[in-house]
Order: structure tokens, then C-alpha cells, then sequence
């Protein structure tokens, strides 16, 4: 019964939840379903795969959909979809990213600076068509997962980025090698790929260009490791969590888990996603150096004002 | 003299060991479903990324040999004209300044390593430069176009031992090196990627474009597999090192 209703999230009539049952059984039995198997004898977890409806959006703020129903608002949902579900963060229970003080006022300066940009790096870095670093990557549209021994690779349309996941036990790239989608190892648990990933990319200046973990400036130092657990549920299922881990920026490691389900279009081919090429920040800086001109104050938000 | 005799001999049963093997494919690793197997890291070592072209060292530049077939180019005469401005303004026209991304074949020999992932139905080309990539459907047809894409779209077939890349829907505004070799949307580039050993690719292209050239050309040049321990593909990421200089054209869009 869990299956099915993380499946479909959300609050489900029994009519139909029924009526799910009745359509995918091998879902339910779960259990017995047994992944195929590689070449090289890896759980074959390839296709493309996309963040499931759970975690729409999740990317723009993890908190969302727990202390933030504004944000489930204005993307037109129904108050029922804005429950338990749409609870991206699981540890702590609260949702809320545990931010050290410091961390949470350096946070509030990136919504501020991106209410009112009036330098480049004051704009999200995916706008400016950043790698989004990990777990971000996972949550911005279609993956496409391929397999050859030894390794995984995740290739993204968005910005075209990717990771290799090397599978074959050698150790972590040496320190000093950091990189936008960082350092990633993985092994396989059963049918659960577990990755961990370190040695991410931070910026040497001080201010943002890197990654942000979120659009809503949740930020990380040289500390970040991120240990993810890709779980194939079901042919069409994996369960992902992924805990987050940065002593410099947060109280203790969090996490949060969702499901990623597979994308059944025929033949899909990722078209190229060049960002860069036609980006255009001009009429942000713009708005953004008029209101601080003009004395405005602000914060990103996504309340009415 | 007799040292060299022996030599002679020794050379003599080496090329004969190694002709039958590489010839016949035996000693080639292959994939499951009996390909030769291209995956891994590979490296162009030559200086094609400053001029395809045979060329003397400049600071900074070292000298090449060229990699095109015959040594020349045969442009049309306004797109020869075209490419001495380009050469004349390269610090400034060259795409490459404003870190996009770099086209076909040109990735190939940026000076950056990158790694072949090979599948049956799919091999995608992951470059370290700029993250680019491509993504060689095999068996399949180019999508209807017009499409102008950077890297252009790419179909695989095997011809025996050796992995054919068509690849058309360029967009115009890639660049062949660093000294203004050019081309139209119309660019269409055949591809061909020999394995001749486990850690040497052939690699031979065929550029023809109907409004910048008079007829097709070749370049040719090994990939070396990249044999460092532990070796893996780190990134660059071009434009991030100087954001608000690379993004001035970028504002003023």
C-alpha cells in the first residue's frame, strides 16, 4: 500500500487506488521483480529517467511544499497535493535546511542579491547556466542513464551537463581536482546504486560561482559530500535519497528523498541544451541596479505583496 | 652486424604478428555484442587546435604539421577572404573567446581529453571542454531540418571495424581552429573512428560544405588513449573563470 501511494502521492481516493492496483500489479508486488541484469553484471538502471511529480519544482527550493505552501500556490495546486508528499527534506523532520547562523545569513544575502542583481554573480547560478552540481542535477528535467562495465553515467539535457560514476573501486580524485558535478564513486547494494560524491567545485573568490544546492541560495563550502542512494523499485520506479553533508555550513547532515520515474516516450533523444550561447542577464541587471538606485529593499519571495 | 641482423629479424616477426591481428581485429578489445570497443578517455596530440593547417611556431603556438589531407583548403574565393579576416581578428572573432561550444570536428582536438561511452544503440562523446557533449545515435536518421545546433546532430552506423559519424545541422558560427578556418550551416561531416590497436584510434573526417568549399576534404590524425592511472575526465568550464568578461556579449543581448 505504501508503493502505490508514494507512487501517485498525494491523497488518493480508494476508488482510485483500486483502479492503480487493478493496472500495475508487478507495481504492488514490488518484491518480486527482479532487475535485469548488465553485461558486466550490474542491476540495469538504464534509460531515461525525471524527478517524479513529488519533487516538481524541487530544485528551486527543497523546503518547498513543507513551510512553504505559497510556493505550491502559485504553481496552481490543489490544496490536498500540498501535504505530507511534497515534503522533499525528511531529515530533519521539520523540512527546513538546518543552516548554521552564520550559513543562514549568508543564504538571506543571496535572496536579497537575487531580488535585486546588479552584478552577475548575483544571479542564480543556473540562470547563468551553471553545472548544477549534485543532487541538483537530478532534479532539472530528463536524465538518461547508461551503463558500461564498470561505470554509470548520467547524461543531462539540461546544459548538457554529465557525471561518470566510476564503479571500479579505485579511490577519490586527490584534493586539489574539484570540479562543478564534483568527484563521484559508487557501488552497487543489491538492487540500490550508491554514490559519493566530494571534492566539489567553490568558488575561490568567495561569491557564487558555483553551484547553489538550491535557487534559493543554499550554499556549500569544501566540505560538501553528498552520499545518494539510487534504488530501482520497479522498472519504472527508483526510490532516490541523497544526504547532505557540510559541517561548515550546517548543524548536522540532512536528506532528502524522492522518487524518479522513467520516461516511456519512444525513441526519446536529448536535443542540445546550449545555455550559455543565447543567455542574456542584461535586463535583470538592469531592473535590479534601477530598484537599488532607487533606495528599494527586497528579498526574493513568493509571497503577495 | 649481427646485431643488426637480428634486429632485422626481430622487427620482421613483430610486423608479421602484428599485421594478421590488427588486420583480422583479433587483438582488438571488443564490446559485448562484438564491436570494437572505442570506450575509454582519448587525447589528439598535435597543435590542429591552433591551425589544421601545416604552420611555423608563434609565441605561445607551437609549430604543427597539419592535419589536413594535401595541406590546403580549397575555399571558394570570398570565403578565403573571409578566413584571412577571421586569422586577422582571431583575438576577437574566434568563438572560442567567448568559451561556446566548440563544434565538429573541432572538439575533438581542442587540447582537452574526452571519454567515448559506447552502447549499442547510443555512443556519447563527454568532452572535459566546457562540458560539451554529443550523443552518436546509431542505425537512425538525421531529424528533418532546418536545425542549427552547435554540435551538430550525429548518426552511427558500423562500416566492419570502423564507427562511420555523419553529422549535419550545424549552426555558422563554430570555427575548425584557432586561426579562422571556417564553414556554413551547411557543413556536413563524415566521421571515421578506427581502433588499430587497444590504445590508438584512426581518426579521419570528411568536411564538405557547397557554399564555403569546391569540393570535400579530408583530415586525419590518431587519438591516443590516455593510459594515466586512474585517469578521468575533470572539467572546464570556460566561460565560469571570467564570468562578467565572457558575459559582456551576453548583457548587451
Amino acid at each position: 500500500m505504501d508503493t502505490t501511494i508514494n507512487l501517485r502521492g498525494g491523497v488518493m481516493g480508494s476508488a482510485m487506488l483500486a483502479a492503480v492496483v487493478w493496472a500495475a500489479p508487478a507495481l504492488v508486488a514490488g518484491q518480486s521483480w527482479t532487475p535485469s541484469r548488465t553485461a558486466d553484471g550490474q542491476p540495469d538502471i538504464q534509460g531515461v529517467w525525471e524527478a517524479g511529480p513529488g519533487a516538481n519544482n524541487a530544485g528551486h527550493s527543497l523546503e518547498e511544499g513543507c513551510c512553504e505552501p505559497e510556493h505550491n500556490r502559485m504553481q496552481n495546486r490543489p490544496a490536498a497535493n500540498i501535504g505530507l508528499r511534497q515534503q522533499v527534506i525528511v531529515d530533519p523532520p521539520n523540512g527546513r535546511i538546518p543552516f548554521q547562523p552564520w550559513a543562514a545569513a549568508r543564504q538571506r544575502e543571496h535572496l536579497v542579491n537575487l531580488e535585486m542583481p546588479t552584478e552577475v554573480q548575483h544571479i542564480e547560478p543556473e540562470d547563468r547556466c551553471s553545472l548544477q552540481g549534485v543532487p541538483r542535477s537530478n532534479l532539472r528535467g530528463p536524465m538518461q542513464i547508461l551503463q558500461t562495465p564498470g561505470q554509470v553515467v548520467i547524461l543531462y539535457e539540461w546544459v548538457h551537463a554529465y557525471r561518470v560514476i566510476s564503479l571500479d573501486g579505485r579511490p577519490h580524485a586527490p584534493k586539489g581536482t574539484s570540479t562543478w558535478q564534483g568527484d563521484a564513486r559508487g557501488r552497487w547494494e543489491g538492487r540500490t546504486l550508491v554514490v559519493e560524491t566530494t571534492n566539489f567545485r567553490v568558488d575561490p573568490v568567495g561569491y557564487n560561482r558555483q553551484p547553489w544546492i538550491d535557487s534559493h541560495g543554499t550554499f556549500y563550502t569544501d566540505a560538501l559530500r553528498v552520499v545518494e542512494r539510487w534504488t530501482l523499485v520497479n522498472p519504472n520506479r527508483i526510490d532516490y535519497q541523497a544526504t547532505i553533508e557540510d559541517p561548515k555550513v550546517f548543524t548536522q547532515p540532512w536528506k532528502i528523498a524522492y522518487e524518479i520515474v522513467r520516461q516511456n516516450e519512444k525513441n526519446y533523444e536529448f536535443i542540445e541544451e546550449a545555455c550559455w550561447e543565447g543567455v542574456s542577464v542584461k535586463n535583470r541587471l538592469e531592473a535590479g541596479r534601477m530598484a537599488v538606485k532607487a533606495g528599494k529593499k527586497g528579498i526574493h519571495s513568493h509571497q503577495e505583496r | 652486424m649481427r646485431k643488426r641482423l637480428i634486429v632485422s629479424i626481430l622487427a620482421t616477426v613483430a610486423a608479421v604478428a602484428l599485421v594478421p591481428c590488427t588486420a583480422a581485429g583479433q587483438t582488438l578489445p571488443r564490446t559485448a555484442d562484438g564491436k570494437p570497443n572505442l570506450s575509454g578517455i582519448w587525447h589528439a596530440v598535435n597543435s590542429a587546435a591552433w591551425n589544421i593547417l601545416p604552420h611555423p611556431a608563434e609565441p605561445g603556438v607551437p609549430a604543427g604539421l597539419g592535419v589536413v589531407e594535401g595541406n590546403e583548403i580549397p575555399y571558394m574565393p570570398a570565403a578565403a577572404a573571409k578566413q584571412r579576416d577571421n586569422y586577422a581578428n582571431r583575438a576577437k572573432l574566434d568563438p572560442e573567446t567567448r568559451c561556446w561550444l566548440p563544434g565538429v570536428p573541432r572538439a575533438n582536438y581542442m587540447g582537452f581529453p574526452f571519454q567515448i561511452v559506447q552502447t549499442p544503440n547510443q555512443m556519447s562523446l563527454l568532452y572535459e571542454y566546457a562540458h560539451a557533449v554529443r550523443h552518436v545515435f546509431m542505425n537512425s536518421a538525421h531529424p528533418r531540418g532546418p536545425i542549427e545546433w552547435w554540435m551538430g546532430d550525429s548518426r552511427g552506423k558500423w562500416d566492419g571495424d570502423t564507427l562511420v559519424v555523419d553529422v549535419v545541422h550545424f549552426n555558422d558560427q563554430t570555427w575548425f581552429d584557432r586561426a579562422g578556418n571556417h564553414h556554413s550551416e551547411q557543413l556536413h561531416v563524415v566521421e571515421r573512428y578506427t581502433l588499430v590497436d587497444p590504445n590508438h584510434i584512426n581518426y579521419e573526417v570528411t568536411v564538405e560544405d557547397p557554399k564555403v568549399f569546391t569540393r570535400p576534404w579530408k583530415m586525419s590524425m590518431p587519438l591516443y588513449r590516455r593510459l594515466d592511472r586512474n585517469m578521468q575526465i575533470l572539467d572546464y568550464e570556460c566561460y565560469a573563470f571570467d564570468e562578467a568578461f565572457r558575459a559582456g556579449p551576453a548583457e548587451l543581448r
